[in-house]
């Protein structure tokens, strides 16, 4: 049954007509939602999260019905017609970054605004501790390392035409995890704007009445904080309501995570490295990585570039599963994959962008620290980052999967020092000094041409996966020097803007490592890792190859996660100061 | 707020821009300057055409020292001395001597390839033959990123899907075809 508010504070104009029903035109251009019978509680009353809801979320177990156009209706009545409008609400929300125009009434709700879930350190003043979320502040305000909180998405609460003194607006919370602020940047606890009151419906709704009276030039402004990544796309469903008549719009949180860092030597028990043997119809056996159990549906992929295909975990038997293929098209909602690799030394299938590919062609190396490179004297990483909600970008033509808006850049902020030694011995020499930038979301390694995507990167998720990947080393193996140590630590982390523009990269020089403009906004942890190289002349004179000192720690010949510190050259060290 | 001109103000005021306009044109050279010009450029070609070929011949002979071919090879790239792309070609993997600090740096690291895409459009055609019949895998990538850049590539596809039509090889088409699938490629 409509609860059609029939209580609205309509114009009623009341006019004289003989006989006559004029055709009038509608007083509201958008379609408003029915309240609807309370229903079982989905939400546990504090998050208001859905997470685990795959598709469009939230999924009520009712459909919003769209009224037809809200029209003054005509009552016939003794020659007198009473028309009564019901009043125009609008709900406005920006993408975050300051975008400085609403989201379109046309995609407020089937698209809906981005923004990252403030779970990165605008404001810098957690100094690279990767427990610190702006999350955590009651205010974002600019450190030396920062600046000010720009993740917020601006809502407007446009005041309902007409609307009545003395009346009440309603904020309504129907979906996600969000708080509300009076400012962008927070503007500490007493800012924050609370929904204090809660209303059973098909979830818990929380919700907030303000006074006509509070608003300022026909609007009130509010900042939402989006305080978990979005498990599915526009999982926050926030309204305005007045006497009735509701605007809706919704929001997406977008957080990423590194899923994998890989150097030839971590991380292969998830990825069987052979495949054992094709067995008769829809099976095939590979080997077992520790993860999977019997049911489980999975993906297997091929270095052939081909499409993965889906497949059924029905057996593991001493260490084999066996698959099953489905006899069903390609299916994006997997649960879970396998990969098979041409050998765990190479770029994952995943990282299948040419650029990327070509320049891990044009190393002609593996990945990890080999002793015996060919030409090529570096280690090698491949960075591997998982995107949220699934299905970020993995359709460039999709606006309700970020297309069109969402822009991601993995990037780099590195420190590191190089110290060489001459043929004939003696004090090391420091030839190469960097130190990390001093902004938290500044990079130092993130070079690329203009218009061209940049070549150690693949930023356009496939199966929800994006890749990076670096070689610090030497592209040529003659020696320089009798011994050269190069030590790097990094951090690797993707970065955000919602304005569909590309990031700003440096050209390459071979002057430094040129600062990168601040833009968007980290979106993910500052991944941590580190290379670290020993290198000896042999021969030792300017003819020499570089091989791997021999004797030295392992540590001081590898890449691989987190940070080392720098330290000192071996023995004899550098020299002292004369 | 918005002015009103009557139309009489009007078009003096249009006749005063026209006549701004014309007046600020360029003049033209006096004809014995032009012609002292159209002299000098025609040195200046032949003055190109010799420190091309004295470069090229520096590149080529293999007592150079590497330095001075790695200087001669990044010259001929600014020159874009059309003679020089062969060479600069089979050269490509020559590397410039450099201390770290990544392999990924290709533009600082191979001066025959930075030379070749100086070139711009005018070493597509060069790069296009050279990459379809390359079977080196580090070669082929290092020719691939030399027309990738956004001056070049369009060149490259248009001069690819020219080359497709009369090519009777089939494993030359079938590269030639994921030739211009890559460049067009966004990613």
């Amino acid at each position: 049954m409509k609860l059609h508010s029939k209580l609205a504070l309509a114009s009623s104009i009341t006019l004289l007509i003989s006989g006559i029903v004029f055709a009038v035109q509608p007083v509201e251009k958008k379609p408003k939602e029915t309240p609807r019978d309370s229903g079982s509680n989905t939400s546990n009353g504090d998050s208001f999260d859905n997470s685990g809801t795959p598709s469009d979320t939230p999924t009520p177990s009712w459909t919003p019905q769209p009224e037809p156009k809200h029209e003054k209706k005509p009552k016939k009545g003794d020659g007198v017609v009473t028309i009564e409008a019901e009043p125009a609400v609008n709900l406005q929300v920006f993408h975050g970054q300051g975008a400085t125009e609403p989201v379109s009434e046309e995609e407020e709700e089937t698209v809906g605004a981005f923004t990252v879930a403030n779970w990165n350190d605008t404001n810098g003043n957690g100094n690279n501790d990767p427990l610190k979320k702006d999350l955590d502040d009651a205010d974002v305000v600019a450190t030396a390392r920062g600046r000010d909180e720009v993740d917020l998405m601006q809502l407007v609460l446009n005041l309902p035409d007409p609307s009545t003194p003395n009346t009440k607006v309603k904020l309504r919370l129907v979906a996600g995890n969000v708080k509300f602020w009076k400012s962008s940047t927070k503007g500490g606890a007493n800012n924050e704007f609370k929904l204090t009151k809660t209303v059973q419906e098909a979830t818990l709704v929380k919700y907030e009445e303000i006074p006509v009276e509070q608003f300022t030039n026909g609007k009130f402004i509010l900042w939402v904080e989006i305080r978990q990544p979005s498990p599915s796309f526009r999982n926050i469903v926030i309204q305005e309501e007045y006497q009735g008549v509701k605007d809706t719009v919704k929001a997406t949180g977008i957080w990423i995570q590194r899923s994998n860092f890989r150097n030839g030597t971590l991380g292969n028990k998830t990825w069987p490295s052979n495949l054992k043997k094709d067995t008769v119809g829809n099976t095939v056996e590979v080997f077992q990585p520790e993860t999977y159990t019997v049911g489980q549906d999975v993906w297997m992929v091929d270095d052939d570039g081909e499409e993965p295909s889906p497949a059924k975990i029905i057996a593991i038997n001493q260490g084999v599963i066996t698959l099953d293929f489905l006899s069903r098209p390609y299916i994006k909602n997997k649960n879970g994959r396998i990969e098979y690799r041409q050998d765990k030394n190479h770029l994952s299938v995943f990282a299948d962008g040419n650029d990327i590919r070509q320049l891990f062609n044009s190393l002609d190396t593996v990945l990890g620290a080999p002793d015996i490179p060919a030409e090529v004297f570096a280690n090698t990483m491949e960075t591997e980052f998982t995107v949220q909600p699934k299905g970020l970008l993995d359709n460039p033509n999709d606006r309700t999967r970020g297309g069109g808006i969402v822009v991601l850049d993995i990037t780099r902020q590195v420190e590191f020092k190089q110290w060489t030694q001459a043929f004939g011995g003696g004090h090391f020499i420091e030839t190469l000094n960097t130190a990390f930038p001093n902004k938290d979301e500044q990079p130092n390694d993130d070079t690329g041409l203009p218009n061209t995507p940049q070549r150690d990167e693949d930023n356009v998720p496939r199966q929800d996966r994006i890749y990076s990947m670096d070689a610090p080393g030497f592209e040529d193996n003659s020696a320089f020097a009798g011994r050269v140590v190069y030590r790097i630590n990094a951090y690797e982390f993707v970065r955000v803007r919602f304005d569909n523009k590309p990031f700003t990269h440096p050209l390459p020089n071979d002057e430094g490592f040129p600062n990168s403009p601040v833009e968007g906004s980290r979106c993910s942890p500052k991944e941590t890792w580190h290379s670290r190289m020993d290198l000896t002349a042999e021969p030792l004179n300017e003819q020499g190859k570089w091989k791997r000192t021999p004797g030295v720690l392992q540590i001081e010949n590898q890449i691989a996660p987190n940070h080392i510190p720098i330290g000192n050259p071996p023995e004899p060290g550098v020299a002292p100061n004369p | 707020m918005k002015a009103h001109y009557p139309m009489k103000t009007n078009l003096i005021l249009f006749s005063l821009i026209f006549f701004c306009l014309w007046g600020s044109e360029p003049a033209h050279p006096a004809e014995g300057e032009i012609s002292d010009q159209i002299k000098q450029a025609d040195q200046i070609a032949q003055n190109q055409e010799q420190i091309g070929k004295n470069l090229l011949a520096v590149l080529s002979d293999e007592k150079s020292p590497e330095k001075l071919k790695v200087e001669c090879a990044v010259a001929l790239g600014k020159l874009r001395y059309t003679p020089a792309l062969p060479k600069l070609i089979e050269l490509l993997e020559v590397v410039r001597s450099r201390q770290g600090r990544s392999a990924t740096d290709i533009e600082l690291i191979y001066p025959c390839f930075s030379a070749l895409k100086d070139y711009e459009t005018a070493a597509v055609p060069s790069l296009v033959e050279a990459y379809i019949r390359e079977t080196g895998k580090k070669r082929e990538s290092l020719l691939w990123f030399a027309m990738r850049n956004e001056k070049s590539k369009k060149t490259a596809i248009i001069y690819a899907k020219g080359l497709m039509t009369d090519e009777k090889d089939e494993k030359i088409k079938a590269k030639l075809t994921l030739l211009i699938a890559s460049l067009e490629s966004p990613n």
